[in-house]
């Protein structure tokens, strides 16, 4: 098997036109019709994962519909995106799902919104848009008119559950459940206690980001939004999205800014960390190890207060560099809070691990195999407790990271615990990084010094958000806009691995199932329109949308 | 009449004391996990808030829905009735045992019906683990009882309490045994399955609001309580003058509800077959304490 | 003659009724069972409250006699000797009420079979049933005791197998058959026939009696093995353990208001020979006494931990017999035992437990009859058995519902129904005596809390959990179902909360058979139980709980203003398919059966080895047996020789 750069473009030549985007990433463009070999190789054989599918409407550009698959290869440490395109007249392409299970989401999102058509996918149902959503009409296509998507719902949705055998009973988990702090939709089928089957049905908090970008936002104003598509790991989509901007337009980022950058993600890591352990202990019934862990994340979020001015939402990047500095009475600062936060950790929470409960109720349950991992192509914690080690910091090295030294925790066990002592030992190899990071910082500008972003151009920017590695794919548009944006947060490839997971455990241990992947709901649901339950609540106003006329 | 106007008395002071208990508790458990908690009283707002609420009922709902949170408060007062509590005196007969045991049972089958016959399945889950559990406490406190009822060779409450000194070792053994039978029925983490919970929406409470969910909570409390006296009473000598042996009571009561709260901050919550299987490994060590008590060691 | 005259009554109807294979025939012989019923009734509490002596010798023709046996037999079948005393009545007034319940059920129940199948022939069938369990109960003669009790179960299984399509209901009968007929009355018979020889070919119960009494003395290890055979004979009947699997099997089988005869009165009519056994024809020994509450224990608990499984209706209520049986035995065994110890605490512990013997099976007979008639109001209405898809039947049928909770507190032995005072009595009476017996009411007190776990699913399943399927057209059953439902929920709550009435009745039989004397004299003592005392009211009596409770319930409820909203059932925010968020019967206690795992799979590897294998090789050696036997002669001479070799040893 080709393992060099080299050799792997070689043999990507044999299907298609390769040509390099920016710096480690490739795109090749082949026929439909060989787009499932050249995926299956890039997966199985070569050793990549599947990252995301992007569709994009380029009649405008150059007459067709775009499919692009994205692959990382973390060996040869390079991203390699397939392209295919769709006639516009009848746009269908070969699923790409039947070999890679992971792509079943990515693929039925492009056809919601593209109208696209992946032949041989096994259920090419809605995913996003709204049951009662009319049909033909594809939100993100450049020409569909304002005036369509005004309507009402007609009447709520009930649920249609499969047919089941008699001795069975359902159990909807959500969308309103104490168990989840976003909504989604589990429907569980229950035996006694035992689930035997799960089923999904997301994307109630889509507020339509990607549309509203397209339309109505420069590119400067994009990383503020992109904080907030999640309530907690929003620094990494809007690093994520300059990175991909920057890439896009070969602009050079300062190092200090890198450093910066690269500071700011770790703080939100270990707060993002120790939320989850407090969620897990509460979900488990365990208050105190609810309290006091987020006793301790207080004072995190009191360091992030204290470099950026905010807890959440930092405000701290634009296309090119950070906004803001960090002085060395900051930086002193810092260091010590992490040392009393290192050491609070040690005492507290490696004994809150140890306990009977919490291991009877975590090990052995939520099984996801290497295999089964490798088929949904899940990303981060959950793939690196299930065997896989992959970590963009490591392999697709971004910001500072290349200068670091820190290693990659996996365990192979596969269930609950192993994402517990993954994260746990992420917390410290962060806290590690953050205090290489503090000390080493170099001086030097913020800011590149000419951003000037062409047209048309294509960006992928990678980070390693706490959940697992985000990707956003950006295609640049005319008059300081974007023409395409796709976000894609770690949790969408994450998700469908709880139903693999559910299958045959308790129902009381279903939550904190759901909860070992770490869903961050608000991340995963983000194109076009929500619901307008019974016409009274405002949503997201479609007038707003038509403000930008698409061209 | 005078024992029965005492009886009255108890019943009245524990009606008004339990909620002050159970703020106690959740102001202790707050402490040890580093917040402030909430004022003592809260407990007495926060059901008379539910008092004044409107209840709203479920649309497929039965009768027992509505009518068992009365019948559990009825059950488990008639149950306090036959415990020296405040005052040292209480309904007493031959095999007065039996019919607490029995009122302890039925209020757990009447939440069971009752929250079942609200139509949701989640009340369905929860009253299922609630029996589940029931069942096997059951059979753990008629082997604790028959225990004591061997040391003190009857089935009258009234010549159970309390156990003297010297404590024999199957007397030790079954008073230890007891407490923690107490700690399981009163639903203390790790036992907290059938009641509040983020796994199935609070259980058996789910369907329940305003003054129906008051009255039920109030008789959870109750029912805590009427567990700690019980405990109490086998530890706590008869003969102290009245007003010391109320003080007595009431300071081990506040004791005991301390104590249990601490070891409950410990810990996480089982799931229903690990606690059935703990409770399983109690039944042949009861089984033991009962030969020894046979064997007067 | 007077006796006679429901038999007789009984006769005729069922006669008539054979007739006429549609309605008619139902309503004639319901109407007579109604009214012979009402009469045994009658005849019953005259005995029991007034001391009357009821007897009758009749002689019978020649001819019947020729009918009765064609082959002249060395007995005075002639004579038929039938007496009412203490114990009969009893027995009988269970039979007198259950089945006036029943009977008047009849009248709408049985319709639903019209057109398919014969009601003259269920007519037939139930008319006699009733005949012959009368007279089972009132014979003094063993000879016909054998004949009628042989006819009662040929009568029974012909109900059993009533809906003669089904396969299930066939092969329920046929196990029944080769089980409690086959079986269990080849032993009685031959016990009995021994018996015969021994007393020189006299038939009237008092000579045999005397007999036995003689033989205890002079020849215990022979009358001990008659009395193991006759036990192990009628334990099939009563459906103890380990001869109950039939009974889980036949009972849901026959029609609701049969299967109510059936649990509530035909097991019954063992239990009526096990105090003819052990109190009358025997004398109560402390190891009977232990063996008979050991087969008592495993009874309750076997039984009962088997029916928490069940997710068909009856069945379900099938195993809770085989379960309350077990207590009856236990207490009847425990009076035994604490009989023979010495002490006057144990003479009042003996007491309360012969009385709680009996006081069950009449709790048993009441409250066990109106939860299968409950189930038949509902098989009435919806036409099924299955617990997992049924529910919400209680806004549809509130009289059902409200008599089947009854029913189900009763059974569970909450206060203050009567489950609760008869359970109260066998706790009293085992848990104070410090023997084995201790752990025996400790289990007992378990299985009481299992019992009512499993009637919690039996009525909530039924009546309260959202269903699985749209239930069309069902509404409140006819008003004579009705009426029977409601009668015995009274007689229910009755017996619960005025104690005194049914310990009245368990006095005379006492002090006929029970070697204390009067039970009443004795459970004078347990304060409240027997008696309200005046003055300082003694709490215990279980109306005073009943008032308390209600009053307590009703003044918080009333306390404060109550606003009510109605809402749809809490889904998390979708909206369900209204017959989608349903819990079946199968996944209820899912965990507790776990938990108790290796029980159930204890019991499915000694049915495995004793039953299945057991047919398997019986089958073989019987195919390979009956090659030699097909011959009569052979088996004749065969027989002879060993009732020969018997008697030889005997002499």
């Amino acid at each position: 098997m080709p393992t060099s750069i080299y050799e792997v473009l070689e043999l990507m030549r044999k299907y298609g036109r390769i040509e390099k985007i920016h710096k480690d990433t490739y795109i090749v463009e082949v026929k439909a019709d060989k787009v499932k070999d050249i995926c299956s190789i890039l997966h199985w054989k070569l050793g990549g994962h599947f990252s995301v599918t992007v569709g994009s409407d380029e009649r405008l550009i150059n007459g067709y519909f775009a499919i692009y698959h994205v692959f990382l290869l973390d060996e040869q440490k390079i991203s390699i995106i397939v392209h295919t395109k769709a006639n516009p007249a009848v746009p269908k392409i070969p699923s790409i799902t039947p070999i890679i299970p992971g792509a079943n989401w990515h693929e039925r999102e492009a056809h919601d919104f593209f109208g696209i058509v992946f032949e041989n996918h096994p259920n090419l149902e809605r995913l996003i848009l709204p049951y009662d959503w009319p049909e033909k009409v594809y939100p993100l296509r450049k020409d569909v008119s304002i005036e369509e998507l005004r309507f009402k719902i007609l009447k709520p949705e009930t649920v249609k559950a499969k047919a089941k055998p008699e001795e069975e009973y359902i159990v909807p988990i959500g969308p309103y459940h104490p168990a989840l702090h976003e909504p989604e939709y589990f429907e569980l089928y229950v035996e006694g206690e035992r689930i035997v089957d799960a089923k999904y049905k997301g994307f109630h908090v889509h507020r339509g980001i990607e549309k509203v970008a397209e339309e109505r936002l420069t590119i400067n104003q994009i990383p503020f939004i992109a904080e907030r598509i999640c309530g907690i790991c929003g620094y990494t989509h809007n690093v994520a999205y300059c990175q991909a901007v920057e890439y896009a337009a070969n602009i050079d980022v300062p190092l200090r800014a890198k450093y910066i950058r690269s500071i700011l993600l770790e703080i939100e890591r270990i707060h993002s960390h120790l939320l989850w352990f407090g969620v897990l202990f509460h979900l488990l019934g365990f208050d105190t190890g609810f309290m006091m862990t987020w006793l301790v994340r207080e004072k995190i979020m009191d360091l992030a207060e204290i470099l950026t001015g905010n807890r959440k939402n930092y405000g701290m990047n634009l296309v090119g560099g950070v906004r803001r500095d960090i002085n060395e009475g900051k930086i002193k600062l810092s260091l010590e809070t992490l040392d009393h936060v290192e050491y609070k950790l040690r005492n507290i929470l490696s004994k809150m691990l140890k306990l009977k409960e919490i291991m009877s109720r975590t090990k052995e349950i939520g099984l996801l195999s290497r295999e089964e991992a490798r088929k949904l192509s899940v990303v981060g914690p959950v793939a690196r407790a299930s065997g896989i080690s992959t970590d963009v910091r490591k392999y697709h090295p971004y910001a500072a990271y290349g200068e670091l030294e820190f290693k990659v925790p996996v365990y192979d066990a596969g269930d609950v615990y192993s994402r517990v002592l993954v994260r746990y030992d992420e917390i410290f190899e962060s806290i590690s990084m953050l205090k290489q990071l503090l000390k080493n910082i170099p001086k030097g500008d913020l800011m590149a010094e000419n951003v000037e972003v062409p047209e048309y151009r294509k960006g992928l920017g990678l980070t390693e958000a706490p959940r697992g590695e985000n990707i956003h794919l950006v295609i640049t548009g005319r008059e300081n806009k974007v023409y395409r944006w796709r976000p894609r947060a770690p949790s969408y490839n994450n998700v469908p691995s709880t139903l693999v997971m559910l299958k045959g455990e308790n129902l009381a241990d279903a939550p904190a199932i759901i909860a070992s992947i770490d869903p961050c709901f608000s991340c995963t649901d983000h194109v076009v329109v929500v619901d307008v339950k019974r016409g009274t609540r405002r949503t997201l106003r479609l007038k707003e949308i038509s403000r930008g006329r698409a061209r | 009449m005078i024992a029965q106007l005492l009886v009255l008395t108890n019943i009245v002071g524990l009606l008004l004391i339990t909620p002050i208990i159970d703020g106690i508790e959740r102001k202790i458990k707050a402490r040890l996990q580093c917040r402030r908690g909430p004022p003592i009283l809260q407990t007495w707002y926060d059901l008379l808030k539910l008092f004044r609420r409107p209840s709203i009922v479920t649309e497929e709902y039965s009768l027992p829905y509505i009518i068992s949170p009365y019948i559990v408060f009825a059950n488990i007062i008639f149950a306090l009735a036959l415990l020296p509590s405040i005052t040292r005196v209480s309904l007493s007969f031959y095999g007065d045992i039996i019919v607490l045991t029995y009122l302890i049972a039925s209020s757990s089958i009447f939440i069971a019906i009752g929250s079942i016959s609200s139509g949701s399945v989640f009340a369905t889950i929860g009253a299922n683990r609630e029996i589940s559990i029931a069942t096997l406490s059951k059979l753990l406190i008629a082997l604790v009882l028959a225990s004591f009822a061997i040391l003190k060779g009857s089935l009258t409450l009234e010549k159970l309490f309390p156990i003297m000194p010297p404590y024999t070792i199957s007397a030790i053994l079954a008073i230890v045994l007891f407490a923690i039978l107490a700690y399981i029925e009163s639903y203390k983490l790790p036992f907290d399955i059938p009641e509040a919970e983020p796994e199935i929406i609070d259980g058996i409470l789910v369907e329940y609001s305003g003054k129906s969910l008051g009255v039920l909570k109030y008789s959870m409390y109750l029912k805590r309580v009427l567990l700690f006296t019980m405990l109490i009473d086998l530890v706590l000598p008869r003969n102290l003058p009245p007003i010391i042996s109320s003080l007595a009571y009431i300071v081990s009561l506040i004791f005991v509800s301390i104590l249990f709260v601490t070891i409950e901050t410990y810990f996480g919550r089982l799931r229903i077959d690990q606690a059935l299987k703990f409770m399983k490994t109690l039944i042949p060590i009861l089984l033991v304490v009962i030969v020894i008590a046979y064997f007067h060691i | 003659m007077e006796l006679l005259i429901p038999a007789a009554l009984l006769l005729l109807g069922g006669t008539v009724s054979s007739v006429f294979k549609g309605r008619l025939g139902n309503y004639i012989s319901s109407f007579f069972s109604t009214i012979s019923s009402l009469i045994i009734c009658y005849f019953s509490l005259n005995v029991l409250f007034f001391n009357k002596v009821f007897e009758e010798r009749l002689i019978l023709a020649p001819v019947y006699v020729k009918l009765v046996s064609p082959i002249s037999l060395p007995i005075n079948l002639s004579l038929l000797h039938v007496k009412m005393d203490s114990l009969s009545a009893f027995f009988c007034l269970i039979l007198g009420v259950v089945g006036f319940a029943s009977s008047i059920y009849g009248f709408s129940y049985v319709n639903r079979y019209f057109k398919k199948e014969h009601l003259g022939f269920y007519g037939l069938n139930y008319a006699f049933f009733l005949c012959f369990m009368y007279l089972v109960l009132i014979i003094y003669d063993v000879f016909w005791f054998i004949i009628f009790w042989e006819l009662m179960t040929v009568t029974s299984q012909f109900l059993v197998s009533y809906e003669k399509e089904k396969i299930a209901a066939r092969k329920a009968a046929y196990k029944y058959f080769c089980m409690v007929k086959a079986g269990s009355e080849a032993i009685i018979v031959s016990a009995l026939i021994i018996i015969i020889i021994l007393s020189g070919m006299e038939t009237s119960f008092d000579i045999v009696k005397t007999c036995t009494e003689k033989l205890l003395a002079e020849n215990p290890i022979l009358a001990n093995a008659l009395l193991a055979m006759l036990f192990i004979g009628f334990s099939v009947k009563a459906s103890l353990v380990p001869f109950h699997t039939w009974l889980p099997d036949a009972h849901p089988e026959a029609p609701s208001n049969v299967s109510a005869l059936l649990s509530g009165v035909m097991i019954k009519t063992a239990v009526y020979m096990f105090f003819r056994l052990f109190y009358f024809f025997f004398k109560p020994t402390i190891y009977w006494g232990y063996i008979v509450a050991t087969i008592g224990t495993v009874t309750l608990f076997t039984g009962t931990m088997y029916a928490i499984l069940q997710t068909d209706s009856k069945r379900l209520l099938a195993f809770h017999s085989v379960g309350q049986m077990g207590y009856i035995v236990l207490a009847l065994g425990a009076s035994m035992v604490l009989y023979s110890m010495k002490g006057e605490v144990y003479a009042i512990l003996a007491s309360a437990a012969f009385a709680a013997s009996l006081y069950h099976a009449l709790n048993h007979a009441m409250f066990k009859s109106l939860l299968f008639l409950t189930a038949g109001s509902v098989i009435y209405r919806t036409g099924l058995r299955n617990l997992n898809v049924l529910g919400g039947l209680a806004r549809l049928m509130p009289v059902t519902a409200i008599s089947a909770l009854i029913a189900s507190l009763s059974i569970s032995g909450i206060p203050p129904f009567n489950g609760f005072v008869s359970k109260w009595l066998i706790y009293s009476s085992t848990i104070p005596s410090f023997t084995l017996l201790t752990i025996y009411g400790v289990i007992a007190l378990f299985i009481s809390a299992v019992t009512a776990a499993s009637f919690v699913k039996y009525f909530t399943t039924l009546f309260t959990k959202p269903s699985a399927l749209e239930l069309k057209g069902v509404k409140e059953v006819p008003i004579v179902m009705l009426f029977s439902q409601i009668f015995l929920g009274v007689i229910c709550i009755t017996l619960g909360i005025y104690p005194v009435l049914p310990l009245t009745i368990i006095s005379p039989v006492s002090k006929l058979l029970f070697p204390l004397g009067d039970v009443l004299s004795y459970v004078k003592v347990l304060p409240g139980i027997a008696l309200l005392k005046v003055g300082f009211v003694s709490i215990n009596s279980p109306l005073i709980i009943a008032v308390s409770l209600t009053l307590i319930s009703s003044i918080t409820a009333a306390l404060l203003p109550h606003r009510i909203k109605e809402f749809s059932v809490w889904s998390c925010g979708v909206s369900f398919r209204k017959y989608l968020m349903n819990m079946p019967a199968d996944s209820y206690f899912k965990p507790f059966e776990e938990s108790f795992k290796e029980l159930y799979l204890t019991g499915k590897f000694l049915h495995k080895v004793f039953v299945e294998d057991f047919i398997k090789r019986y089958l073989l050696s019987a195919k390979v047996l009956a090659r030699g036997t097909e011959n009569f002669v052979v088996m004749l001479t065969v027989f002879a020789l060993i009732a020969f070799l018997i008697l030889l040893f005997l002499v």
